[in-house]
């Protein structure tokens, strides 16, 4: 989004070498950035919502129909809403660091509202990568796991 | 839909991780509920491979211990066939921290695929 672009700007500007882990906004730097935030987050909140409804639409038909163009769209879509909710989390992070508690009840539920969506697309990324790009090791394992029943199970007798 | 089987496999892992995270019955007992009553549940747990006669499915599980989201919690796969839910495998994402981190997904996309 071209909102988050001033803001990522403003990071690089004011980090200048240092490490983000233990750098500080400036007080009226930091200022800018909370009032920022409630349209930061609502622009993202949005467009967040319909990228993952329409993840569901399309992950929740069975993988036979799945067409891989689709969701290697999707898959893109998913990133790119994964990093423009970065700022925001950098922002949420650097507001409420060690002080979470003595927060605002509104900043809390910001805090939490933005993760749970940061952490909904983190999952729809890493299926995204199970299906387009399959760990080997791992599916051969579920793969033999899956057959076992095929194989030491008896079916059940049809007499009685 | 009923949960027909675990993997001996799946035991033992399932054993270990609600050992090591304190795990009680009632957090088996919510969670098979659930996956009973949904088994492909949007958006906790997708079908990853469609093998034709037999689905897999993933879900991710929140650790009810952790105060953290269902990406730091735990993954259980297992097959759908017809009316049964065959238990695979699961794992603790907090073991597997750095493999299941989503940047290493989005090189292992732009790596394979070269899409992003």
């Amino acid at each position: 989004m071209l909102i988050s672009i001033p803001l990522e700007l403003l990071y690089d500007l004011e980090l200048s070498g240092k490490s983000r882990s233990t750098f500080k906004s400036s007080p009226k730097v930091l200022l800018a950035k909370i009032i920022a935030l409630p349209l930061l987050w609502f622009v993202h909140r949005t467009l967040t919502t319909v990228t993952l409804v329409e993840i569901n639409k399309v992950l929740s038909s069975s993988s036979k129909d799945l067409d891989p163009e689709k969701i290697r769209q999707l898959a893109e879509k998913a990133v790119a809403q994964y990093r423009k909710y970065e700022p925001i989390i950098k922002i949420l992070d650097e507001i409420s660091a060690e002080k979470y508690k003595g927060l605002p009840l509104i900043i809390r539920w910001l805090y939490k509202d933005v993760h749970r969506f940061h952490d909904q697309l983190s999952c729809d990324i890493e299926t995204f990568a199970n299906i387009l790009a399959p760990d080997d090791a791992l599916f051969t394992e579920l793969d033999s796991r899956a057959e076992w029943y095929e194989n030491s199970r008896p079916e059940p007798s049809l007499s009685t | 839909m009923k949960i027909a089987d675990q993997n001996p496999a799946y035991q033992r892992e399932l054993k270990r991780i609600t050992k090591k995270h304190k795990l009680d019955d009632s957090f088996l007992k919510e969670l098979y509920k659930s996956i009973s009553k949904k088994p492909t549940q949007q958006p906790d747990a997708r079908i990853i491979r469609d093998h034709g006669s037999y689905q897999i499915v993933k879900r991710y599980v929140k650790n009810p211990k952790k105060k953290r989201s269902k990406k730091s919690g735990f993954r259980i796969w297992y097959r759908l066939k017809g009316s049964d839910i065959y238990l695979l495998m699961i794992e603790d994402a907090s073991e597997k921290r750095k493999e299941l981190s989503t940047e290493i997904h989005i090189r292992t996309l732009e790596e394979r695929l070269k899409i992003i």
